[in-house]
Formats: structure tokens, sequence, C-alpha cells
């Protein structure tokens, strides 16, 4: 059950053909990263974390693109 | 002696910075380790429960926030937690969840509600130790809605009802507001142009007495430091 100021039918508004909002997570030195497909890589959206440190990590600042070795997508 | 060194050692890294750069760095953070150790929970756009929204919306996530929870909890390191709100409501079990976890963390915790807590966040925004709104942020208190097939049979009412009382329940145990005031509020006719409820900004949430004080991310960190410091302090009696 659903208890917002936005109303049901603009929550479950159907978008397919926004491709923009896909999202993965991705765990990168253990800290949750939601991320989008980017290149060979995933470019950062959001950090998912309690530790105010991690917001401060340049490495993973969202827009930054990282690659990783063991998980190429393609 | 070797502290002597140490600070010698600084004062040529200064200088070698000073020559080559041009420039002073930066005073470092010193005696790091006495400093309480805090964690901050952004809680922001819709709270997402047993359904998965469709991506447009911006989400927080149960299954990362709990465990997150569960962490903070668990890790000797974090002192205390400061919860920053921006929420537009969201799934009711899954709200009230978070606000449990939060209410029974065991550390001291702040809230603060910035842009917005409504709906489900006023739970999450009462149930921390101490609760901060900023001065432009608002609150919508208003009642369960229906949507999808109704069955138009008296004990929907009644299943609304005890959705409704979980929330009222929940609220009036964790601030100083009655629950006839907060229904009051919840179903006022006379407030929201197209529904049912009240919009609480900033000062008025602190004079309804959901929320404890109108204030900012300095008064909140302060707040949430002294809370720190009185949680040490007791531990230190009862050894």
């Amino acid at each position: 059950m659903i208890y917002s100021i936005i109303p049901n039918d603009v929550i479950f508004r159907d978008l397919k053909y926004e491709k923009n909002y896909e999202r993965e997570e991705i765990e990168y030195k253990g800290c949750i990263l939601q991320v989008s497909s980017y290149d060979n890589g995933y470019k950062i959206q959001r950090i998912i974390s309690t530790n105010p440190i991690d917001y401060l990590n340049k490495e993973i600042q969202p827009g930054n693109v990282i690659y990783l070795n063991n998980r190429n997508k393609f | 002696m070797i502290n002597q060194n140490q600070s010698d050692n600084k004062q040529d890294n200064i200088n070698e910075s000073i020559k080559e750069f041009g420039q002073i760095p930066l005073p470092q953070e010193e005696n790091k380790n006495d400093k309480p150790k805090i964690h901050c929970l952004t809680i922001i756009g819709q709270i997402e429960g047993h359904i998965t929204l469709p991506p447009q919306n911006k989400t927080t996530k149960y299954e990362h926030v709990i465990p997150q929870l569960v962490a903070i909890r668990d890790n000797d390191e974090v002192d205390g937690v400061l919860i920053i709100l921006n929420t537009v409501g969201g799934d009711v079990e899954a709200g009230l969840a978070i606000a449990e976890m939060i209410a029974s963390l065991g550390k001291p915790t702040v809230s603060l509600v910035l842009g917005g807590g409504h709906s489900i966040g006023v739970p999450l925004a009462v149930a921390a130790n101490y609760s901060f709104i900023a001065s432009s942020a608002t609150m919508t208190i208003h009642p369960v809605r229906m949507s999808g097939t109704v069955i138009g049979v008296p004990q929907t009412f009644e299943y609304f009802d005890k959705m409704q009382d979980r929330i009222i329940e929940f609220i009036s145990k964790n601030s100083k507001i009655s629950q006839k005031r907060l229904k009051e509020l919840m179903l006022d006719t006379g407030k929201l142009a197209k529904d049912v409820g009240t919009i609480v900004i900033g000062e008025e949430a602190v004079k309804e007495k959901i929320i404890d004080e109108v204030g900012g991310l300095d008064d909140a960190l302060k707040k949430l430091y002294e809370l720190i410091d009185e949680n040490k302090k007791l531990k230190e009696d009862i050894n």
C-alpha cells in the first residue's frame, strides 16, 4: 500500500520509451553504486552508502566512468 | 624526541609545498580519533517497498536501508546517525519498517527534514531521538488513499482505518503530538485544495509538536554530537 502525496497513477506511469532511466547496481570497493552502462564500463549515477567519507572519494563521484576487468559487459 | 622529529618533518613539508607550488597546504584535522564518527542516512524520493517502482521514480529501497542500519548498530566505530529526509512518501510497510529500525537503533539519532517529509516521511522523521525541520520544509499529513480495485464493503473502510491507525500510533508514540490532534490534522478539509489533510511548514510542525526544533545542518550535527556525548557518559557511569 502506497502512502504518498504523489498520485498512484503518476508513480506507476509506464515510461517504456525512456531508456535513460535504466540503472544497475554494482559493488565497487565495498560500496554499493547505482550505475548506467557507458562505453565498456559503468557511469556512476548514485552512491548508496551511509558513510559520509564515501561521498568525498574522487574515484566514485557521480558522473565518473569506471571499468571493471572481471565483469566486462560486452 | 620522536614528536620533535615529526613536527620538524611536518614543517619541512609545509616549507617544501610553499617553495614548489607557492601554496600553503590546508591544515590537517588533528585528533581524528577523538571525534565521534557519524554516519548519514539519506532518505529521498519514494520509499520503495514490496513492489519495484517504474524507474522514473527516485527511490529509497528498504533492501539497502535495513542492512545499512544493522551494520551501523553492529559497528562499534559508528557513534551516531544523522538522517536526512526529503521524501514524498511511499510504501506504508517499508516506511514503518525503516522507522521502527531507526527508533530501536540504540545509538543516538537525529533527523533533519529538508524540502519535504510527506506522508510516510512523518513517521520516519519522528523516529529519531531528536528531530529538526528546515524553516522552508513542509510535511503533508493526509489520509491513506484507495486505489485499484476497491470492494465497496465496510471491511474495506475498516482495513484502511487500521492502516491509518498504525501510522498515527507510531507518530504519537515517537513525538509529542496527541493521537487526537494528529487525526484532526489528517482529516482537515479546509487546508488542501483537492484533498483532505494538512500541510505544516517548518515552524508549524514544531508548534504542532511533531518535530522538536526548527534548524539546519549545523544545528542537527551539534545536537547529534551532544547526544553522543551524553550516551558515552551514560555508558561510563554504568561501567
